[in-house]
């Protein structure tokens, strides 16, 4: 009996801890964003930082113009790509949920054939970028990564779960098939789907390898992109630094105060937007749904 | 007459089932559109491998050189190193990320407070949602020589400073447990969600019969949960070859020194593309990344096939 009552004190220790360890790392960013930069050389790093200011805040308020372009750009290849990508993935997911399906079998092999084989990394870039000829052009921001077989069988999953019976009604009364998706198919499904446009939204969020990978010679940059080129002129500025002895080039770089808040710009839209979908999520992920 | 009437019917509901498949293909069409661009035409990309590149020839037109790509990339040190690195990072993510993930679900299962539950679910998938690039910029302040978060709590225990960017013994550590880090949630939930899918009037009748909480979990959570851990270890053995690109490049800051223990076929063939420009030795390593995968879940399929048929994957 004893033994119970100590686990029901340490796990919840336990798993509290873990939480800590989890969000630690945002709270840094968030109070080092907040930091001056007179205050970290006076006193050195600390978790609450000495002398805060807003002038991180202010500084990119006055000089954002690349920052608010970034995030126009952002915002507009994550809508249009989650929209585009769900409705594409449900329509899919709801036709091979159907048992009177024909083509469902072969289909379905052919979706999930493209999770265990790929073409690699060299190939699609080159088909791509020489092929399709897609680099500097925003498509390629959403267009190759607003989908994946994974997504639709976890769908298809939330899809199986309406009963046929209910389509067969629907069918009687002379409902055509985008009817039916459109009434019973899509509000019956919406755990699911919900699931995967958090997902679908996120991945399009945070992609910053396709800007790397096809948008590197343009001028329209994304979020994480523009963080990247932050981290990459950081990385470089070092370099040179150590090497001519000096800091002449670091000066130019935004301070550590800056890069926080815009670091915290940029992650604050996705952390905001998933409590909403949280309670979708235990029921939305379902492994069992890539059992072929 | 009667036998007239009912091929008539059954024609009519033939051409009934194929008209619904035939509405139902139009639905499934721009989907499959775009597996063909995307991931099947690619995939024919792959003899790439087998070819000595030129951009302006493309895949097709440039000239057959047969296995000289792949020569060239196993007589470089980089071969042994960047396979090593992606093996057994991506073994240890699957071991440590599984064992964690199971015994914080099994954990989250035990509290009673839904409020609680919700809070743990919330903070600890935060993580997930975060893209390496900002996380990177947090390590850059941890591990910074001067005023990191770090260095500046070695030094108040009286510690040397530590050039993190040149330490390699201290790298390994720093990635698993980054990786750890960001996926715990999201494999926590998927084992919790299997956990809340057993059927609760199993454990109400093993607590009938004496059951106590630990047989509980090694007798009836841990044995359903086996196909769950299955089936996602096979998915992960496919990709074992396939490292996460973010990860290995941005925490480590790209940095030389750390090459030994941070580079891997991902960062290796992304500086062949973008960096060098050289894809003798890169078009290979893509290769051997999507043809042993696909081997490789064979395998592990098939073996768990032989052993266990009902939790096979396919």
């Amino acid at each position: 009996m004893k033994k119970i009552t100590l686990s029901k004190i340490i796990i919840p220790i336990i798993l509290l801890t873990v939480s800590i360890l989890c969000v630690l790392p945002f709270l840094m960013i968030v109070f080092t964003s907040f930091a001056s930069e007179e205050g970290l050389m006076q006193y050195g790093y600390s978790f609450f930082p000495h002398l805060p200011t807003l002038k991180s805040y202010e500084y990119i308020m006055s000089n954002g113009t690349q920052l608010w372009s970034a995030y126009g750009l952002t915002i507009f290849v994550t809508v249009v790509g989650t929209f585009l990508g769900i409705i594409f993935m449900t329509t899919c997911a709801y036709a091979l949920s159907r048992d009177d399906f024909k083509l469902k079998k072969f289909l379905s092999f052919f979706i999930y054939f493209t999770m265990l084989f790929s073409g690699g990394t060299v190939a699609s870039y080159i088909w791509i970028a020489r092929y399709l000829k897609l680099s500097n052009n925003i498509v390629v921001l959403f267009l190759p990564i607003m989908m994946s077989a994974y997504n639709i069988f976890i769908l298809r999953v939330s899809c199986k779960s309406i009963p046929y019976s209910l389509i067969e009604c629907a069918k009687l009364e002379g409902a055509g098939e985008w009817y039916i998706f459109v009434r019973i198919v899509v509000p019956l499904a919406k755990t699911g789907i919900a699931t995967i446009a958090l997902l679908t939204m996120f991945t399009l969020w945070n992609d910053w390898y396709n800007s790397m990978m096809y948008m590197d010679t343009s001028d329209k940059c994304t979020l994480q992109y523009y963080l990247v080129k932050i981290l990459d002129s950081i990385t470089f500025a070092k370099a040179n630094a150590s090497a001519s002895g000096g800091l002449s080039q670091a000066s130019e770089l935004p301070d550590e105060g800056v890069r926080m808040a815009i670091c915290s710009l940029a992650a604050i839209p996705m952390l905001c937007v998933f409590p909403f979908f949280q309670k979708y999520f235990v029921k939305g992920i379902t492994v069992g749904s890539v059992k072929g | 007459m009667k036998n007239r009437v009912a091929t008539k019917k059954k024609k009519r509901r033939m051409t009934l089932e194929w008209r619904s498949t035939i509405s139902l293909g139009f639905l499934t069409l721009p989907a499959i559109v775009w597996f063909i661009v995307f991931c099947y035409i690619p995939m024919f990309g792959i003899i790439i491998a087998f070819k000595d590149f030129d951009y302006a020839k493309g895949i097709f037109g440039s000239d057959w050189c047969g296995f000289d790509n792949f020569v060239y990339l196993f007589k470089s040190n980089d071969a042994f190193r960047i396979l090593r690195n992606t093996i057994l990072y991506n073994f240890s993510f699957i071991v440590i990320g599984t064992i964690a993930a199971i015994a914080m679900a099994l954990m989250l299962d035990s509290i009673k407070s839904k409020a609680f539950i919700k809070f743990t679910q919330t903070t600890i998938f935060l993580p997930y949602f975060i893209s390496w690039v900002v996380v990177a910029f947090v390590t850059q302040q941890m591990f910074a020589l001067n005023n990191g978060a770090m260095n500046s709590l070695i030094e108040f225990f009286g510690g040397e400073k530590v050039l993190w960017y040149t330490n390699t013994k201290a790298w390994p550590i720093i990635l698993i447990i980054a990786n750890l880090w960001k996926q715990i949630g999201f494999n926590t939930i998927v084992y919790y969600g299997s956990i809340l899918g057993i059927d609760s009037s199993l454990y109400e009748a093993a607590r009938i019969d004496g059951a106590s909480g630990r047989q509980c979990i090694t007798k009836i959570t841990l044995p359903l949960l086996k196909p769950t851990i299955v089936i996602l270890f096979i998915m992960s053995i496919g990709s074992i070859l396939r490292a996460d690109f973010g990860l290995f490049y941005y925490l480590p800051n790209n940095q030389g020194p750390l090459y030994p223990v941070t580079d891997v076929i991902d960062t290796y063939i992304y500086r062949a593309l973008k960096v060098s420009g050289d894809l003798t030795g890169s078009s290979a390593a893509s290769f051997v990344q999507s043809v042993v995968g696909l081997i490789l879940v064979l395998i592990t399929n098939t073996i768990t096939k032989k052993l266990d048929p009902e939790n096979a994957l396919f």
